[in-house]
């Protein structure tokens, strides 16, 4: 994935997230992206997974340059999974049922669909959670059903917003070492958007926002 | 997980807000049913009337919009049998007539030599004779609601008369019709030598070239009397046309209420899951995904309260055919013909009802729901 001079502009161009940000991630990477609040850290990682397009700049995405909005879902749907720091479950579905959610369109089968989501919720500790519904479940719980969700199309890219802002300690614990196994195992890529200075030490390697520009790109621990 | 179980998932959300929205479009679809059953059932049992009769063709006054206060000479009956092609015709006086007992029926007065008594099924007792001015031939379910036999007594407009007869009809307006001598009924209406309409049954009743060519004969002779065949005489009726075009146009109405409910509460819905749209569309759901997800919400709401209006509206066809007001005058009419519509308008309902929803739906962009994290 890279980025070339990507800016990304809200309210008619008065609000600059992003300025002129130019980077490359290597496949397999675990890089950390830092900042205090408002530095851009999510807006950059909304570019990156192609949640969001930028206002100025280009985009590449396995080495090509997604033209399209289609492209850009095509992408979302088969290669890049997203952790939110909220979950974004759906409330009326079972975890299994969330976990399938990315599979239509892509994995054909209802059995299929369902087989995939078991295995995905048991590798994430959740196989006696398959029928409950996200108010029946803890945070840490909610957040284990989100990673599998995003996993659920064995994505080359995952992105995490945050993923345990709304966590105990113990719960991001497991979280944290939940996506680490993911990108260690399956060589996934892994960026996570964090304003913790020991999430982001978990890292390869860390880059810096301040007032959406790049501070700092080093490696991590 | 089936695609089509999300969107009765999501409408499981807020189960009493769908259930409304559902019986809003059964009631929209209830009168829908009632109203086009009831105006077809109003021109099936007219139709059905004059076609057990064997009458091939009924003549009225040009330009009659109200058949029962038409007015005919009864004379002109055996000048139209006397045309080439006419086997026979005869003179017909009908109106609604009050019984003592506050129920309104609808009286016919026979000419004493008319085909059209040798026409009816006797079930019980004999025809009257030529001569005979006092009495009363009945359909069995008038009859069965008098509890009148042959040799029983009834007032007419202050008269009494005898039953000679109980016959057995087919058709729901004959069934509870009562037939006098027409001379009787000329008196009782002060109508002295009036028909309200001419039936006229033809020598080849199955020639439709021969049909027209009579028609044409006929209308060449009487122009001031318009011919129909009995089989258009619904389409051709202009109280008939009022009623269907009344039931057409209050059914719009209806079903358009019952859009305009589907389309809010789909509304609602959608804006409510604002996020949840975001969230799908970040995980690679294609807008036309999403719309079709919108769109089955909608077809099962509608589907669902069809389902429970088309039940509403059979119920209320019923009701209403038994009501002592239209008792005897109308039969229901329900056939697949009136289900292929609803299924028709329900699909539409459904579909226009959703179509904006969704839309709306479609144009979330993902990091537009989940700013506000």
């Amino acid at each position: 994935m890279a980025l070339e001079r990507v800016g990304r502009l809200y309210d008619g161009g008065r609000v600059a997230a992003l300025r002129d940000v130019t980077l490359a991630i290597v496949p397999g990477e675990f890089v950390a992206v830092t900042g205090p609040s408002g530095s851009g850290k999510s807006t950059l990682l909304h570019v990156l997974c192609g949640l969001d397009r930028p206002t100025t700049g280009r985009v590449w995405f396995r080495g090509a340059e997604p033209a399209s909005a289609e492209e850009w879902t095509r992408i979302r749907a088969r290669h890049v999974g997203f952790v939110f720091q909220a979950f974004h479950l759906f409330p009326t579905l079972t975890a299994l049922e969330n976990v399938e959610i990315p599979m239509f369109g892509v994995v054909a089968g209802a059995r299929a669909r369902r087989r995939r989501a078991e295995d995905l919720l048991t590798r994430v500790g959740l196989a006696g959670r398959l029928e409950h519904r996200p108010a029946e479940l803890s945070g840490g719980e909610r957040q284990r059903v989100a990673i599998a969700r995003s996993l659920a199309n064995a994505p080359l890219l995952v992105g995490a917003d945050e993923p345990t802002g709304n966590l105990d300690s113990k719960a991001a614990a497991v979280v944290l070492d939940l996506l680490e196994e993911v990108h260690r195992q399956d060589g996934t890529t892994l960026v996570l958007a964090t304003h913790n200075r020991d999430v982001a030490a978990r890292a390869g390697r860390v880059i810096e926002l301040a007032d959406g520009g790049l501070v700092s790109d080093r490696c991590g621990s | 997980m089936r695609f089509v179980s999300i969107p009765a998932r999501n409408l499981s959300r807020r189960p009493m807000r769908s259930v409304l929205t559902a019986l809003g479009v059964a009631f929209a679809v209830a009168g829908f049913v009632v109203l086009t059953g009831f105006s077809r059932g109003m021109e099936h049992a007219w139709t059905t009337s004059l076609l057990e009769r064997d009458v091939h063709l009924t003549a009225v006054p040009r330009g009659t919009v109200q058949i029962l206060a038409a007015s005919i000479d009864e004379r002109l009956a055996a000048r139209v049998a006397a045309v080439d092609g006419v086997r026979d015709a005869s003179g017909e006086l009908a109106d609604m007539v009050m019984l003592p007992s506050g129920r309104p029926v609808l009286v016919v007065g026979w000419p004493a030599r008319s085909f059209l008594w040798r026409t009816l099924r006797l079930s019980r007792g004999r025809l009257p004779a030529p001569a005979q001015t006092d009495a009363a031939v009945l359909g069995e379910g008038l009859a069965g609601a008098l509890r009148l036999e042959p040799g029983g007594t009834l007032a007419l407009l202050g008269a009494p008369f005898t039953v000679s007869a109980v016959f057995r009809p087919s058709g729901v307006i004959n069934n509870n019709m009562l037939i006098l001598p027409l001379a009787t009924l000329q008196r009782l209406l002060n109508r002295a030598g009036q028909v309200t309409v001419l039936d006229v049954r033809l020598a080849r009743p199955g020639d439709v070239p021969e049909i027209r060519a009579v028609q044409a004969r006929l209308a060449a002779a009487f122009p001031d009397l318009e011919f129909t065949e009995t089989r258009f005489v619904a389409d051709s009726n202009d109280v008939l046309r009022l009623i269907r075009a009344m039931a057409w146009g209050i059914s719009l109405i209806a079903l358009t209420i019952g859009l305009l409910t589907v389309l809010n509460t789909l509304l609602m819905s959608v804006t409510e899951r604002t996020r949840e749209f975001g969230v799908l569309s970040a995980v690679g759901w294609s807008p036309s995904r999403v719309l079709a997800m919108v769109v089955l919400e909608g077809l099962a709401l509608s589907l669902a309260g069809s389902a429970a209006g088309i039940a509403l509206g059979i119920g209320g066809l019923r009701w209403l055919a038994a009501s002592p007001m239209l008792r005897g005058l109308v039969e229901p009419q329900v056939g697949p013909g009136l289900f292929l519509q609803v299924c028709a308008v329900t699909l539409l309902l459904g579909v226009i009802g959703s179509l904006y929803p969704a839309g709306r739906a479609v144009r979330v962009e993902p990091v537009e729901a989940l700013r506000y994290e």
